[in-house]
């Protein structure tokens, strides 16, 4: 049984982030493959034991801000889920709760200090992103809106299994492979599931080409 | 001198576009403001001034609003849709002000773009200011809501009366923030509530006061429903202006029990700037039989839906607007109550007039999911973005041998026709609804 956490999946859910959850979902669902989702927000107890992924996402300053507080919480957790190889998908500003801290103005909070950036608020970035990865073959696209900004000049940052990016939303259905590879190397972990793995990527392929073709 | 000499240069340019049939609607104020940028402070403006604001539906409300106020005998001044940044608004003001400095309408009713708002009433004092809704809107070039609730918060002057969606938790937010007096309009639970639990595609879920989960009776869209908050008492309550009821056939609504209005559109957005339009009227006094006759006949122009029937199927084209799944999702909401077989029709054009960017994500910010419940007979992607709404449908659960995929929606009858089952809905970006109804126009009819 495949388990996937979907954190603050009401909080942080402000640029259809949970099509992650979404995207990891249907290709488990069309190969038949077991899993479950587990859904966890403020004041649960979230729970990363037998967890293989999760997936965290965007929202405002606002939300970003009692995700940070409610997270802490579970800082060594984090870090035990890190070292033993668990996967995290951070989209959007959600990563900036993973740094050693966010500044905002004059205001300076503490973050989960898995990582060792610091993002700083200011003008805010809005772009197309098109980046090669040590991830995958292919580049990587996506699209970034957010208002922090890094101490380090990168647009997807990892580490063991963590995947830190401000590219906000579905980057799993934009990018099929890097969702087959993330699928891949979780199943290493399932072996009874191994062989049931069946991808069908032809129409995210599709939708990927199209854009790198420039919409035609 | 200067207000006479801007008003002077503003007709001027009026009459020169006049002469030469160009129509650049916000050229003259932007002209006026650039020689004379205090212009708009020194005009006397009439009585009474009502703006209007939001994300979605502010130029139906205001032109509900004004053509209202036409039918019960008053003059209006009122921009025209689009109009609504502060050379726009300057451009009505010219247009309509006397050579005096004084504009002779009895009111002045403008649509506001809610992050030009701020520019607008450093000059202009609204005595009414219309929050209709607050979504998730062209973030690439707005942000996020609560970017834009504050951005709103600012430009709001103290004598100012509100008048807000009550239904909304982000609206009725400005209750906490302001002391203006506030009137609130909502809807109450009715054919087209729901009750469905889609947490992730709500803006709110927490109390804008003290951070505890909402708790929803019904829902409309988004975060808009009956809420409360269990712990600090925040809730969708007092409703001084409510929609008490909705005719599913007749199209009728009832005011707070009593006041009878035809609406020309049941889809929740028209019947928001419907009760919007009706609240701001009845505070201004004008609520007789003249202004709710003017209401239901009110011309709003770009249409929300519509309905062709050919071959004995009905197609519907439903506009929305990409980047705002608010838009898409009462679409989406309005096709699912339709239980019979049917097909939907997805597709774009461009995602932004105004910019360059490709942004997908707001794809998964509406919850296809709900019309996943086995009417579904065909699903046509069409355009540009073909791809990218095919896999959408695939993860909302649609079988991939029903899905259609076309390079454009240009001349898709015969698709439609032949090719398809049910009833047909076209939930399309507003760039892709003149493609797709006159693609159903040129479907042949069979002979019986």
């Amino acid at each position: 049984m495949i388990r996937i956490v979907h954190l603050y999946y009401d909080l942080l859910n402000l640029y259809g982030d949970s099509g992650n959850v979404k995207a990891l979902e249907y290709h488990l669902k069309s190969s038949g493959i077991d899993f479950e989702t587990v859904r966890h927000s403020l004041g649960d107890k979230i729970d990363l034991s037998s967890c293989d992924i999760a997936c965290i996402g965007s929202g405002t300053e606002h939300s970003l801000m009692l995700a940070l507080d409610d997270i802490m919480k579970y800082k060594d957790e984090i870090a035990d889920f890190k070292a033993r190889g668990g996967y995290i998908l951070s989209t959007g500003n959600s990563l900036e709760l993973f740094g050693k801290g966010i500044k905002n103005g004059k205001k300076e909070k503490s973050a989960l200090g898995i990582f060792n950036y610091t993002s700083v608020y200011g003008k805010r970035v809005v772009k197309d992103v098109r980046i090669k990865t040590e991830l995958v073959e292919d580049e990587i696209i996506g699209f970034e809106n957010h208002s922090g900004r890094l101490d380090v000049e990168k647009d997807i940052i990892t580490e063991d299994n963590f995947i830190m990016t401000y590219i906000i939303g579905p980057i799993l259905v934009r990018n099929p492979q890097l969702n087959d590879m993330i699928i891949k190397r979780i199943l290493e972990k399932h072996p009874d599931d191994i062989d049931k793995y069946s991808p069908d990527h032809s129409l995210e392929q599709k939708a990927y080409d199209v854009f790198k073709s420039g919409m035609k | 001198m200067k207000r006479f000499l801007g008003t002077l240069t503003g007709k001027s340019i009026f009459l020169a576009e006049k002469v030469m049939r160009y129509n650049a609607s916000s050229f003259p104020g932007k002209l006026v403001l650039k020689l004379f940028p205090d212009y708009l402070k020194k005009v006397e403006y009439p009585p009474l001034v009502i703006m209007v604001t939001g994300s979605c539906g502010k130029g139906s409300t205001t032109k509900i609003i004004a053509e209202a106020l036409r039918a019960c005998g008053k003059t209006v001044a009122h921009n025209l849709e689009g109009s609504n940044l502060l050379n726009g608004v300057a451009s009505t003001v010219v247009k309509n002000v006397g050579f005096s400095g004084k504009m002779k309408q009895d009111v002045l009713v403008l649509e506001t773009d809610e992050r030009y708002l701020k520019f607008i009433t450093k000059y202009i004092e609204p005595d009414y200011l219309v929050i209709n809704n607050l979504t998730r809107d062209q973030p690439p070039r707005q942000g996020d809501f609560d970017i834009v609730f504050k951005e709103i918060l600012k430009a709001i002057p103290k004598k100012t009366h509100l008048i807000v969606n009550g239904d909304d938790p982000i609206t009725r937010k400005y209750s906490l923030y302001t002391d203006n007096k506030i009137t609130f309009f909502g809807i109450d639970r009715n054919f087209m509530s729901y009750d469905r639990d889609i947490d992730d595609v709500r803006d709110y879920n927490y109390c804008p006061r003290c951070s505890a989960k909402l708790e929803y009776k019904y829902r409309h869209y988004g975060s808009v429903g009956e809420f409360s908050c269990p712990k600090c008492g925040f809730a969708r309550k007092d409703i001084d202006f409510a929609v008490t009821a909705v005719d599913e056939k007749t199209g009728e609504l009832t005011i707070n029990n009593s006041q009878k209005i035809k609406a020309n559109e049941l889809i929740l957005f028209n019947i928001y700037n419907i009760i919007a339009a009706y609240s701001v009227l009845s505070l201004c006094g004008e609520n007789s039989k003249k202004t709710v006759k003017a209401i239901s006949k009110a011309h709003i122009g770009g249409k929300i839906y519509t309905e062709i029937v050919k071959n004995g199927r009905k197609y519907t084209a439903l506009n929305c607007k990409a980047e705002n799944n608010a838009t898409y999702n009462l679409s989406v909401i309005y096709t699912a109550l339709d239980k019979g077989p049917k097909t939907i029709v997805l597709g774009l054009r461009e995602i932004s007039r105004r910019y360059e960017f490709f942004d997908l994500s707001w794809l998964y910010d509406i919850d296809f999911e709900l019309l996943n419940d086995g009417s579904i007979e065909n699903v046509v992607c069409a355009g540009p973005y073909r791809y990218d709404f095919a896999v959408r449908m695939l993860i909302a659960g649609v079988p991939e041998e029903k899905l259609i995929i076309l390079d454009t929606l240009d001349h898709a009858g015969e698709v439609f026709d032949k090719q398809t089952k049910g009833n047909v809905y076209g939930i399309l970006n507003f760039d892709y609804i003149p493609p797709f109804i006159n693609s159903v126009n040129e479907i042949k009819e069979e002979e019986k």
